[in-house]
């Protein structure tokens, strides 16, 4: 019998052995492979959801939003429910506190590159396809090289050094690329990459597209002004300006010139309809924008994941959250004389004792009331809604000013309240009046400022033009805003140094609360007497947070590399000098 | 779809999924050859009841030490399926020739054997079972073995253990402390969470212990298993026992069977209790008046002007002469809205929230049958509610097991089914009932909910009454099917043992998100439904076959088999907002109006395995036993598909020779050693090998177009990078053990000695950034090592008098270190690459933090201390420890100041940390005096150093994110220049010293000893019972965690449940009164 049992099982099992191991091949569910979707049918994927990485970003440690980059300037508090709130934020706000291993750096750098790995993916892909197949391939291959420079670009601003790779590189190679290597003698060779990217875009680029968030010629060329820009001021390996070199501005005038004279592109009549989201993709300003949407199918839309946090703590009206308030040094920058020129020296010097006394009798220049919700002025333009002090969270700390470019009325149909509030609107990513003024600049740094007056004073007559929504539901201004151009001889005397003065002025407030002035400040050079005086004043205005307020020139103008990827790379990065 | 093509797709379904048919389809050439087998095999039953022609038979009466006849008592002819039940007067009739055995067994007997001599009258008393009896048949995998024989280190879990159980969620939850080496985490949650862990930790993945029902392998949830119906337990602790499971033993293995009908007339049964929980260690909180007076103190100890920082309270205060100010009168606001329906209030949120969950079981059993078939039919409704109001877990049950036994005994086949539906509702607001404070009344005046206050400041809380009253019909359902089809052949010293076991789980809800207002201005404007189907399917094929040998002094029992085993999930979720009327008889997707979202997935994975076994014995005094498994598992890379696994063990009865053959002292001695391998792979995913893109509308989707709403396209994202080596974790273990018994088994225990070394664990290294998207890749990396020592023994009184005691005791130790790290993730769970020390060389999850040194005094001392931003007077004084030159350089920073300060194994389970203490004991004592009993079980944990969550609310104004807090009164206690003698840092409202940052200060011991049980039961005199027609009668009283000691240090509540992390804080266990009755007819 037992004879028999082996005969039977024996074989049995044998076989069950030799022909059974494709019980064990179980596909995946519910996923594809990198050769499933390198198709000309699926490639589109590919390059749509590289464009959809930066919406889809969150802003605590995630996405490398704007407003980011105001806290480090003196244009912005941090805010939020007190200093511990997203503390990290409050260290890199105050400098001295800063460091490597703080919280919410190692995120933006990761992400970053998650953006590019998607172009790269969508890079790859679209070189093994044949034109006749997929006729869209030089096209789409400009479009992600678009992104991808401006995703490294958001890097290179902000931790200076950075890995730079395209898409031939193979993954295992990555981490062997230094973010420094030891025979650089500047970023330059960075900025070149980034500007190579963008100058492969505008090659082939359309002047326009059909689809509004695809980037035009002339986005590629404002983003390779803006690499010219930061190339032209050279820093040494300490971040210091060590020289303004005038023939990469010579070079940066023809791209503003192309752009310019192009005239695709105008001031829009009133200067809010730039921060208006019932003007998404209407603005004449606008050259890029990211598109943001809701009830588009998914759960909450595609909001703008970096502004939730930046809504005041107002109910019914807004929940959440009370950051990115503007600073004290801010508000003041936006009074003007009686001449409607800017109180250049002595701004600040003015303490608010009495708020109604403060703002009555001063004179404003108009984009203030575009840029910071006062209690007891309407909120975002809505006359029969008025901002008031309980919207503060924590006043104590932050004051009671808050910012409105990125936010929206208490109506818009592209507000989602998820407890933090996000919107739809779309962000304007590079504007007609930040390539005028970047000529305006680069006429200046030319020694032509006379040529610069012209282009400075057509922006401040957009601002003067910008009043009729900044009234209350009476039709009275809500404040008294004067805003005058700029006359030789009449109301200032046109210097080199005047200009300068006055396009720095002219960038902060026309880009104030739009994370612009912080960058400009580290190009100029100027952060750190810029910044110390701004910390020495402001402190004692009860700001007890700003005890630690330091800024440490040759450290501080860049972020440290994240400890994170110090560690993994095991000694391949090296750190931003000072930290 | 019509009914009948539906039955079709089914069937097409099944003959794919069947693993037995699968086979069949592999085996085509022996299709045919199937039917002779079939032929074949009837003819070999004839011949076998031919053969046992000249068997004649032998009757007896079986009764108790009292001469009551024992009814169902099973009769057994040794090596043969012969066997027979004992009728209602204890009678038994069974074939047996002269010279064979018989073996009798009966359930809290002692089993007896008896040589059928020349008289056919065999009368036979069994004697109770008392400490243990080696005779006890246990159940190890895939087959059975004397306890005498064992050789592996398996803890049997007795009737008397389970019978502890009334109605508790969760089996686990009552055998904490029983089993030395298995440490059971649970909280106060009705339902039922628990971790178990099998001699300290086996994987930095968690790895639970494989749980095999009846014969059926899964990772079930235990909490859907009906505990009433669970008849035995044993934990396969050593690599030896378990490594017959394979890629699945690694974590340890806790097989279950479940109660089977007893031949015998029918009985029917009523177990039930009634009871309630009760929250006892509810910290005290502040009252209005207080909370006022700590942010008086908080702001005065800033140099702030107290009435500027809050809007809430008004203050008369003044500085004394020495310039220390005191607070003369604190008055809060009359009213926290502007439309005066919120008056300030007084109100104790832990009280609001509490109530005493009532709890109730009921367990209706029938069972019978006779000797050819036996059934057991049991009913059981089960209501936990949980201490918080609205919380609670319910469950019904439904056991069919039937067994039948055909064809001359040579051939079985019965069935286990369990159904099961469950509810769940398993809210948690023990944070938000902490925080709420207590000026904020839980309802305004109109009638409408209270709430914070957000336009005088306050910050970002909700009413936790409110939450759990809206969502108190919110919450998920299940229902289960699981069980087993199985059929036995006995062929003479053959075994074959076919078994098709299924567990199907399915679970669905449909939630309602209620919109609402508080009072003080948080709300929520958008109502939504939300309907969610799961469903999860497990089919196990196994087939072995036995062989048994006797022959003189050589015992031999060999095994072997195949499994098969299918894994499938589904799932779908979809939230639609906006539905006109808030009440779940109208919401429903489609009668929802606004956006909708929708999600849904699934896997699967098969397993393939061949395994056999062998147990030798050798006089009954040598043991040697062996195993093999060979595993293939779909979740690994395709270049690493299939695993051995080995074992062996041996063991020495020194009592069985002859030198100790007539001693009266030692009753039984044994020796024993096993070593062998397992896998892991239950925290290994299917997709973990695969390199893949993922399409995901919420994550790729952009308006390109610029289109501001409707569909969008969308694309792909890569997900992660494969690794086709990848692997099961393997564990080694090698264990020495000795039991012992002595004075006839009145004193036994064991003690263990294991090493148990994992190696290859799976982690996700980081990467740099710059790799981007989707570099993530799992490999097997990290090596670990736990070494323990286990002891357990029982006294047991042997008098047959009134009085009758039973002392058990159990003590573990397990010391875990994780041996070796890849370098990639060296610093990734704590320690700094420039001190260079990683968390290798410590436990597994142990703290890395920086020492608390006392609070700064004054000026002198501070100016004094090291450099540490946030210093000040009051303030946690943090220890300089080193610096870039390996010495102290007077600062204080994460790079140099950190050290490993918590030395216990951390497991972060559902955002709870649990935390597996190096000691861990517990004990139990059983007397009874006539017909009453008394039992208690104590257990404890020592060697425990714990993060002590609870202790960033009670001895901190504001080291949170969140302004405002309330907190436990110890914060009156804090620091002040008057009070300088305290622990607690001054109060301060912020935290510029950074004092949530792990430190010891937040580091507490953790030991405790609590009752986990106490029962006091009378039995009705046997006189009266059968008067009352009843054939038992017992009621009991019994309490759960009635006493707890802990050490002085430990602040929180309780340190079972001590973390209280990232705004979650633990359901602390409540203490439960119940009663019960337990009678059969």
């Amino acid at each position: 019998m037992k004879k028999i049992l082996s005969y039977i099982l024996l074989p049995g099992i044998i076989l069950t052995i030799a022909s059974c191991h494709k019980f064990l091949d179980v596909n995946p569910q519910g996923v594809v492979t990198e050769g499933n979707v390198s198709t000309p049918d699926n490639v589109d994927g590919l390059v749509i959801a590289a464009y959809a990485w930066l919406p889809h970003e969150g802003i605590l440690n995630q996405k490398m939003s704007p407003w980011l980059a105001d806290i480090k300037s003196d244009d912005s508090y941090k805010g939020g429910g007190g200093i511990g709130d997203q503390e990290p934020w409050y260290q890199w706000e105050v400098f001295s506190l800063n460091n490597a291993s703080i919280g919410n750096n190692d995120g933006i750098w990761y992400a970053e590159y998650e953006g590019i790995s998607r172009c790269n993916t969508a890079l790859r892909a679209l070189t093994t396809l044949d034109v006749s197949t997929y006729p869209d391939k030089d096209q789409r291959i400009a479009e992600m090289k678009f992104l991808r420079g401006y995703f490294f670009l958001d890097l290179k601003r902000w931790y200076k050094w950075v890995p730079y790779f395209d898409e031939n590189v193979p993954n295992d190679s990555i981490a062997k690329i230094p973010n420094r290597p030891d025979t650089a003698q500047s970023d330059l060779y960075l900025w070149q990459n980034i500007y190579n990217d963008f100058s492969a875009a505008a090659d082939v680029l359309p002047v326009t597209q059909s689809d509004a968030g695809r980037p035009t010629k002339y986005a590629a060329e404002g983003e390779m002004l803006e690499c010219l820009m930061w190339m032209s001021y050279e820093q040494d390996l300490n971040n210091k300006v060590i020289n303004v070199n005038t023939s990469r501005l010579s070079q940066a005038l023809t791209l503003a010139d192309d752009i310019i004279n192009s005239g695709k592109y105008s001031l829009a009549p009133d200067y809010a309809e730039n921060f208006l989201y019932s003007y998404d993709n209407k603005s004449p300003e606008s050259i890029f924008e990211w598109q943001y949407s809701h009830d588009d199918g998914t759960p909450n839309g595609n909001l703008n994941g970096g502004t939730p946090l930046n809504a005041p703590w107002w109910p019914p009206y807004f929940s959440c959250c009370d950051f990115h308030k503007a600073s004290y040094n801010l508000v003041n920058a936006f009074k003007v004389d009686a001449n409607g020129i800017p109180e250049f020296t002595t701004f600040n010097d003015e303490e608010i004792t009495d708020k109604n006394t403060y703002f009555s009798h001063n004179t404003w220049d108009p984009r203030f009331g575009h840029t910071v919700a006062v209690p007891g002025m309407p909120w975002k333009y809505q006359q029969d809604l008025l901002f008031d002090s309980s919207g503060a969270r924590d006043p104590n700390n932050f004051g009671y000013m808050n910012s409105l470019k990125e936010n929206v009325e208490s109506d818009c149909p592209g507000l989602v309240n998820l407890f933090w509030m996000f919107n739809s609107k779309n962000e304007i990513a590079i504007r007609y009046d930040r390539i005028l003024l970047q000529k305006a600049e680069i006429l200046i740094k030319l020694n032509r400022e006379k040529e610069a007056l012209p282009i400075i004073n057509d922006i401040r007559q957009r601002a003067a033009n910008s009043t009729a929504r900044l009234k209350f539901a009476n039709g009275t201004s809500t404040l008294n805003y004067k805003i005058s151009l700029y006359q030789d001889g009449i109301n200032c005397t046109w210097t080199n140094a005047f200009a300068w003065q006055a396009l720095m002025w002219e960038d902060r407030l026309e880009f104030a609360m739009e994370g612009v002035r912080w960058y400009d400040l580290v190009r100029w050079g100027i952060a750190e007497p810029t910044l110390n005086a701004y910390f020495a004043k402001e402190y004692p205005r009860n700001r007890p947070w700003m005890k630690d307020g330091h800024f440490t020139a040759g450290r501080d103008e860049f972020m440290p590399i994240p400890q994170p990827q110090m560690n993994y790379s095991f000694g391949v990065y090296k750190q931003n000098p000072g930290y | 779809m019509s009914l009948m093509q539906n039955k079709i797709a089914m069937n097409l379904n099944f003959i794919e999924l069947h693993p037995a048919l699968l086979v069949t389809r592999c085996l085509k050439p022996f299709m045919q050859m199937r039917k002779k087998i079939t032929a074949l095999l009837l003819t070999m039953f004839l011949l076998n009841s031919f053969l046992f022609a000249q068997q004649s038979p032998v009757t007896g009466k079986i009764t108790d030490e009292k001469s009551n006849p024992l009814i169902g008592v099973a009769v057994k002819v040794s090596g043969s399926h012969t066997g027979v039940i004992t009728d209602v007067n204890g009678n038994f009739s069974i074939n047996a020739s002269k010279g064979q055995t018989l073996e009798i067994s009966y359930v809290g007997k002692m089993n007896e054997k008896v040589i059928v001599g020349d008289n056919s009258l065999i009368n036979i008393t069994l004697k109770d079972q008392t400490g243990s009896d080696l005779n006890e048949v246990v159940v190890t995998g895939y087959m059975t073995q004397k306890k005498a024989d064992l050789t592996g280190a398996v803890a049997v879990v007795s009737a008397k253990d389970l019978s502890k159980d009334h109605g508790t969620t969760n089996i686990m939850q009552s055998l904490q402390g029983v089993v030395p080496g298995l440490h059971i985490s649970t909280d106060g949650n009705p339902t039922g969470n628990v971790d178990v862990q099998i001699r300290g930790l086996t994987s930095l993945n968690g790895g639970s212990p494989l749980i095999v029902i009846d014969g059926v392998p899964s990772y079930m949830n235990l909490r859907d298993i009906n505990p009433d119906n669970i008849a035995s337990m044993q934990i396969l602790k050593d690599a030896y026992s378990a490594s017959i499971y394979g890629t699945q033993g690694g974590a340890g293995v806790i097989l279950i069977q479940t109660k089977k009908g007893q031949a015998g007339k029918a009985k029917i049964s009523y177990d039930g209790s009634v009871g309630f929980a009760s929250w006892n260690n509810k910290p005290a909180m502040l009252n209005t008046m207080q909370y006022g007076q700590a942010l008086w103190q908080a702001a005065v100890n800033d140099g702030q002007d107290p009435n500027a920082v809050t809007q809430i309270y008004d203050y008369d205060w003044h500085k004394d002469a020495s310039g220390i100010p005191v607070l003369d009168k604190a008055t809060p606001i009359a009213y926290l809205n502007a439309d005066s329906t919120m008056p300030s209030a007084n109100t104790n949120w832990l009280d609001a929230i509490s109530q005493n969950g009532i709890q109730q079981n009921h367990q209706l059993t029938i069972s019978g049958g006779n000797d050819k078939s036996t059934s057991l039919l049991s009913l059981n409704y089960m209501e936990n509610q949980g201490t918080q109001i609205y919380t609670g877990y319910k469950r019904f049950t439904l056991r069919v097991n039937t067994d039948y036994k055909v064809i001359n005994d040579h051939f079985s086949i019965g069935e286990n089914v369990e159904a099961s539906h469950m509810l769940v509702n398993d809210q948690n607001v023990m944070h938000d009932a902490l925080v709420e404070p207590p000026i904020i009344p839980v309802h305004t005046t109109d009638g409408g909910w209270g709430g914070s206050a957000v336009a005088l400041g306050m910050d970002d809380y909700w009413n936790p009454v409110r939450e759990l009253t809206l969502n108190k019909d919110n919450g998920d359902k299940y229902n289960k099917l699981y069980g087993d089809v199985h059929a036995n052949v006995y062929l003479k010293n053959f075994t074959l043992h076919s078994q098709l076991g299924m567990i199907y789980t399915d679970g669905y809800h449909r939630n309602i998100q209620f919109t609402f207002e508080e009072g003080g201005g948080k709300f929520n404007p958008i109502s939504s439904v939300d309907q969610w189907y799961w469903r999860e399917t497990t089919l196990d094929l196994t087939n072995t076959i036995d062989y048994k040998y006797n022959k003189g002094k050589h015992n031999l029992d060999v095994l072997g088999g195949m499994e098969a085993n299918k894994y499938v999930t589904e799932t779908m979720d979809a939230n639609r907002q906006d539905i006109a009327f808030q009440n779940y008889d109208y919401a429903y997707l489609s009668t929802a109006t606004g956006n909708m979202s929708m999600s849904g997935g699934g896997d699967k994975y098969n397993l393939m395995s061949y395994f056999g076994k062998f147990n030798y014995s050798y006089n009954s005094k040598y043991l040697l036993s062996g195993s093999l498994r060979y595993d293939g598992s779909s979740k690994f890379g395709s270049d690493n598909r299939f695993a051995l696994f080995p074992a062996i063990s041996g063991g020495w009865r020194i009592s069985q020779e002859d030198f100790l053959a007539n001693n009266n002292v030692i009753s039984d001695l044994k020796l024993r050693a096993s070593w062998g391998k397992n896998g892991s792979l239950a925290n290994i995913n299917s997709l973990n090998a695969q390199t893949f893109f993922a399409p995901d509308y919420n994550v790729t989707s952009y308006s390109i177009d610029g289109s501001e709403t409707g569909s969008l396209p969308s694309g792909f994202y890569k997900v992660q990078t494969g690794n086709q080596d990848l692997r099961w974790e393997g564990t080694t273990q090698t264990n020495i053990g000795i039991d012992f018994g002595f004075f006839k088994q009145a004193l036994s225990g064991s003690l263990d000695f294991y090493k148990k070394y994992t190696d290859g664990m799976l982690v996700s290294p980081p990467y740099p950034g710059a790799e981007g998207e989707g570099a993530n890749q799992f490999i097997n990396a990290a090596d670990m090592t736990d070494k323990g020592v286990e002891l357990s023994v029982t006294y047991s009184s042997r008098s047959h008098k009134d009085f009758n005691y039973q002392i058990s005791g159990n003590i573990a130790y397990n010391k875990n270190v994780v041996d070796d790290l890849p370098a990639s993730v060296q610093y990734s769970w704590g320690g700094s690459a420039l001190k260079g020390d990683g968390i290798d060389g410590h436990p597994w999850g142990s703290y890395y933090g920086f020492i608390a040194d006392g609070i700064y005094q004054n000026q002198q001392q501070v100016d004094a201390g090291p450099d540490q931003p946030g210093k000040g007077i009051g303030r946690i004084r943090y220890m300089d420890i080193s610096g870039p030159d390996g010495k102290p350089d007077g600062k204080i920073d994460y790079d140099y100041d950190r050290t490993w300060i918590g030395n216990n194994v951390v497991i972060q389970n559902g955002g709870l940390a649990t935390v597996v203490p190096k000691v861990e004991y517990g004990f139990s004592i059983n007397l009874s005096y006539k017909s009453f009993d008394l039992s208690m079980s104590w257990q404890g944990v020592a060697g425990i150093e714990e993060y002590d969550g609870w202790k960033s609310y009670s001895d901190f104004w504001n080291v949170w994110v969140q302004n405002g807090f309330n907190h436990p009164t110890r914060v009156l206690d804090a620091w002040t220049p008057t009070n300088t003698s305290s622990t607690i840092p001054a109060l301060s409202l912020n935290n510029v010293n950074d004092e949530l940052r792990m430190s010891t200060y937040l580091i507490e011991p953790g030991q405790y000893l609590k009752l986990r049980n106490i029962q006091l039961g009378y039995n009705l005199p046997k006189s009266f019972s059968t008067r009352l027609g009843m054939e038992r009668f017992y009621i009991y009283v019994v309490a759960e965690n009635l006493l707890m000691f802990k050490s002085s240090q430990f602040t929180g509540p309780d340190p079972e449940n001590a973390d209280g992390q990232s705004y979650a804080n633990p359901y602390v266990r409540p203490q439960v009164f119940k009663t019960g009755i337990e009678v059969s007819f």
